[in-house]
């Protein structure tokens, strides 16, 4: 039994950082229409702006992460600026083969400038595994998992019950309809593209204690966060975050259970099998059009 | 108080609207007739700041040249669209799409509240669905959804674009008459229609657009009465 | 003011195109001043130059290891030449980026051999890559020599044109097996990267212990990319392992040992083969890899096996400013293997033949290299008196076990 937990334990932490990634994916889905792939690359970049302003740098943590956020702010804008407002009235299959290229210019740009070995990132929370109640937990994990859902959940509430959050959401549902209520579109798609870029920056940080900084884990970690978001149901928010983590609790106990190697292939299959059986995933609606 | 002068409108290479000429005065209601293409919602769009209008094309609201004006700025200056296919907000509850309407209005909080009520009074049916998702909506309450949500900008003057469309008949003369209602309450009428009997009969002043061009103004009755429109748009015979 | 920007944006992606796509030049930053070429200005031979072609993970997972390679092979490349090249004629090395990738090897080898007409290569690292070269080099029959591929099957199925510096897989997981069975573990688990080089290892390691009437406590495969493998510790833990041979590269060593530690499995031993051979292993691995144990076929700060050894050792430091590690090694020994075959070819021949190439270098006997004394087998394997047992010590270097 207590294995059992374990595994839920250990795919509890992982899944709720595909599901911060996943949730990028969802806010540019549903406010631009067009599936980011590059939104994976982008919580690779976050994981090198924290290297750069932690390691690099010599700034204290208290200082990295805020600047390393800003970084990833303002490369998410300068990538809005250049590859997606310029096609923003483009056919959907330009702009998915834009965001493809913007994925891989920033995996090469981070090849060049930083070689493509791996980074070592020193953990903020401590790697000490503790024992609670015969499960092995260590901190870092549970602050990924408290910060992923929290995070998630302030979102939702942003989105909810500020103004701008129902703005964003107005632009997201209709948006010549925003436009006539007063609603500043253009600002509102920028602002949703620069937040999700420091979301997936922000889930690129928390990645890198555990699993180094490394310029192509943008392509890993990218893919899982999109089955997860589509576990999820794309046009939905809250389903992010429980795809991410049913798909990481379902990656332990597959290769647990199963064979270590069902590890990568769940990820895929899941994606497969949403698809086919139902596009909108868990807790999407019926209708799903665009791409 | 809206003058439209010279107006022309083109789709790519397309001219849809041939240098129309039309007029609103204040507390006035005033109806654009015309068959379904002739560009009536071509119109309401240009004016709303929605699509662009041909270099020469004027239009003027309260003295200000809103010609170029970006549509989020045209609703700052009080003038609301209730736009074809009402376009509400399908995913947000009856209360948040009429926040939505209120959304320039963010700093004045009781206002906000007032407005609410008011609406609410004018239309019983959306308080009783205020928590809805709007996408559960009937097709008539929709169409109140949209006024409502372009009234809680407090515009000066409101446009509508075909309220009748889909709306069964009782749900129809419903509509109307809360238009005659927003206008005694001092908002101006712009309403453009397929039903022309129904807003001949509620409007000041007519013009009828054929092909994009203006080919008849008169006052509503006038234009009732008149032969060719009867024969045209109000489907009777010689 | 868009249409400056969408062009900016593609110029920019050009550039990154271009800059990364196969690197012909070594442009690595080790100090290496030699790039594509002969690995010094002032060779005095000055015949017409041998080219051999040199492919590596120059980027991706292995790039500290290809670049390694490159650093080994020049600095032979450099001596040859400053003493005069084969008969006079300077070899000369057109190095290119295989990324790691089989598909990508295959490409790169085909342009060495078509384009840049090479009489031979050497290459790659992962020995899944090595083998996708050796379709390649096979079916032209052009001599190619891999220094650190370390996969069994790459000399024992049945290719002509393959010759390995590196000690085999054969010879590896062997030394790991009887040094675990000899310290005295009892519940032995295997941790593999899913491919040839973790699988051919595991092949061999299932034999010796089935030999010796033993079974493996786990057996636990992991995608040699994965960034978490803590399933497959699990199944470790819950087999209740004394012991974890871990037969990948450095970089998911070091992931394995961290998330063991994290799963307060830190007391478990870990063993491994020469893949982990790298300083990488201890920057990423820090204190959870201090006290893995693996097997090598070159430690330089053991007592150097020979004259030849400790020269190589002086002139690594004197090149690179650093302390060369066993893929140097090897690297450098394959280059002077692949001398000697040119050599005896044009000695013997008068012209350079693929076939007198081969013939050469299986011809070596007991030649002193900086690995050990080398005899090179009829498989192509270099065969040395012994593998070395090393253990990663507090501060990343490495001690003698055994």
């Amino acid at each position: 039994m207590i294995f059992f937990l374990q595994q839920l334990v250990q795919g509890l932490a992982l899944g709720s950082i595909y599901g911060l990634i996943a949730i990028g994916y969802v806010l540019i889905y549903n406010t631009w229409g067009v599936l980011n792939f590059a939104q994976g690359d982008m919580v690779m970049v976050g994981a090198f702006t924290v290297l750069v302003t932690y390691s690099m740098w010599g700034l204290p943590m208290y200082l990295a992460i805020p600047l390393a956020i800003v970084l990833c702010l303002v490369i998410g804008y300068i990538i809005e600026l250049t590859a997606f407002r310029p096609l923003l009235n483009a056919e959907n299959q330009r702009r998915l083969i834009a965001t493809i290229g913007v994925g891989i210019f920033l995996r090469n740009l981070a090849q060049i400038i930083f070689g493509a070995d791996a980074y070592p990132f020193p953990s903020i929370f401590g790697n000490k595994s503790m024992n609670i109640g015969g499960l092995v937990v260590v901190p870092q994990d549970i602050w990924n998992t408290v910060v992923g859902i929290l995070l998630v959940v302030l979102l939702m509430i942003f989105l909810k019950r500020t103004r701008m959050g129902k703005a964003m959401r107005a632009t997201a549902q209709d948006r010549e309809a925003a436009r006539l209520m007063g609603v500043n579109v253009r600002n509102c798609m920028s602002l949703t593209f620069v937040l999700a870029s420091a979301i997936g920056g922000f889930a690129g940080m928390l990645l890198a204690p555990k699993y180094f900084v490394v310029a192509t884990h943008g392509l890993t970690f990218g893919n899982k966060g999109f089955a997860a978001a589509l576990l999820g149901g794309i046009a939905s928010n809250a389903g992010s975050m429980v795809g991410g983590i049913i798909l990481g609790i379902l990656e332990s106990l597959a290769a647990v259970y199963g064979s270590s190697l069902w590890q990568t292939a769940i990820a895929f299959l899941i994606l497969f099998l949403v698809l086919v059986v139902k596009p909108s995933g868990i807790m999407g609606k019926k209708d799903v059009r665009k791409v | 108080m809206l003058e439209l002068r010279n107006v022309h409108v083109s789709y790519g290479s397309i001219e849809v609207l041939h240098g129309i000429n039309i007029h609103v005065e204040k507390n006035e209601i005033v109806t654009i007739i015309g068959a379904n293409g002739a560009g009536k919602s071509t119109t309401l769009n240009a004016i709303s700041g929605l699509i662009p209008k041909r270099k020469g094309s004027s239009i003027t609201y309260n003295g200000m040249d809103i010609t170029n004006m970006s549509a989020e700025t045209i609703v700052s200056k009080r003038l609301s669209l209730v736009p074809e296919g009402r376009r509400i907000f399908p995913d947000m509850t009856v209360t948040e799409n009429l926040e939505m309407g209120a959304y320039l209005r963010f700093k004045d909080k009781s206002g906000i509240q007032k407005s609410l009520e008011e609406v609410y009074e004018l239309f019983p049916r959306l308080e009783e669905r205020k928590k809805q998702v709007s996408k559960t909506l009937s097709g008539g309450e929709l169409q109140m959804l949209a006024v409502a949500r372009a009234l809680m900008a407090k515009p000066e003057m409101i446009m509508l674009d075909e309220p009748s469309t889909g709306l069964a008949p009782l749900v129809v003369k419903g509509i109307f008459d809360i238009i005659k209602n927003v206008r005694d309450s001092g908002t101006t009428v712009l309403l453009v229609e397929q039903n022309a009997k129904m807003a001949l009969g509620i409007a000041d002043r007519g013009y009828v657009l054929k092909n994009g061009q203006i080919v008849m103004e008169d006052t509503g009755k006038n234009l009732l009465n008149n032969d060719d429109v009867r024969k045209a748009y109000l489907g009777e015979k010689k | 003011m868009k249409k400056f920007l969408a062009m900016l944006m593609t110029v920019a992606m050009l550039f990154a195109l271009v800059a990364c796509g196969n690197n012909t030049t070594t442009n690595n930053g080790t100090g290496n001043n030699g790039n594509t070429g002969t690995g010094d200005d002032t060779s005095t031979a000055t015949g017409e130059p041998i080219k051999v072609g040199l492919f590596g993970p120059m980027s991706g997972t292995n790039a500290a290891v290809g670049i390694s390679q490159e650093e080994g092979v020049m600095l032979a490349v450099k001596e040859i030449n400053a003493a005069g090249g084969i008969n006079g004629r300077p070899i000369e090395i057109i190095s290119e980026d295989d990324e790691n990738d089989a598909t990508t090897a295959v490409s790169v080898v085909n342009k060495l051999i078509n384009s840049d007409e090479v009489v031979a290569l050497i290459g790659s690292v992962n020995s899944s890559v090595t083998l996708a070269a050796m379709e390649v080099t096979q079916d032209v029959g052009i001599p190619h020599l891999t220094a650190i591929s370390s996969g069994a099957s790459i000399t024992t199925s049945g290719y002509d044109y393959i010759v390995r510096g590196q000690a085999s897989d054969l010879l590896q997981a062997e030394a790991v097996v009887n040094y675990a069975i000899d310290a005295g573990y009892e519940k032995i688990g295997l941790m593999y990267q899913n491919d040839d080089y973790g699988g051919g290892a595991r092949d061999v390691i299932l034999e010796i212990m089935a030999d010796k009437g033993l079974e493996l406590a786990a057996d636990e495969a992991f995608e040699a990319t994965a960034a978490d493998v803590t399933p497959q510790l699990q199944n470790v833990k819950a087999a209740g392992c004394d012991c974890l041979i871990m037969w990948c590269m450095y970089q998911p060593g070091a992931t394995i040992a961290n998330q063991a530690a994290q799963l307060g499995m830190g007391d478990l031993q870990l063993l491994g083969g020469g893949g982990l051979t790298n300083a990488q292993l201890y920057e990423l691995g820090g204190e959870n890899v201090v006290g893995v144990v693996n097997s090598q076929t070159f430690l330089a700060g053991a007592d150097a096996v020979n004259d030849f050894s400790a020269a190589f050792i002086e002139n690594f430091e004197a090149e690179y400013g650093d302390t060369a590690d066993s893929n140097n090694a090897m690297s450098y020994d394959t280059m002077y293997i692949l001398a000697e075959g040119l050599q005896y070819c044009l000695d013997t021949y008068g012209e350079l033949t693929s076939d007198g190439i081969m013939e050469g270098m299986k011809s070596i006997k007991d030649m002193d290299l900086a690995t050990g004394t080398i005899t090179v087998d009829e498989n192509g394997d270099a065969v040395r008196d012994s593998i070395l047992m090393v253990r990663l010590v507090e501060g990343g270097g490495y001690e003698l076990v055994q």
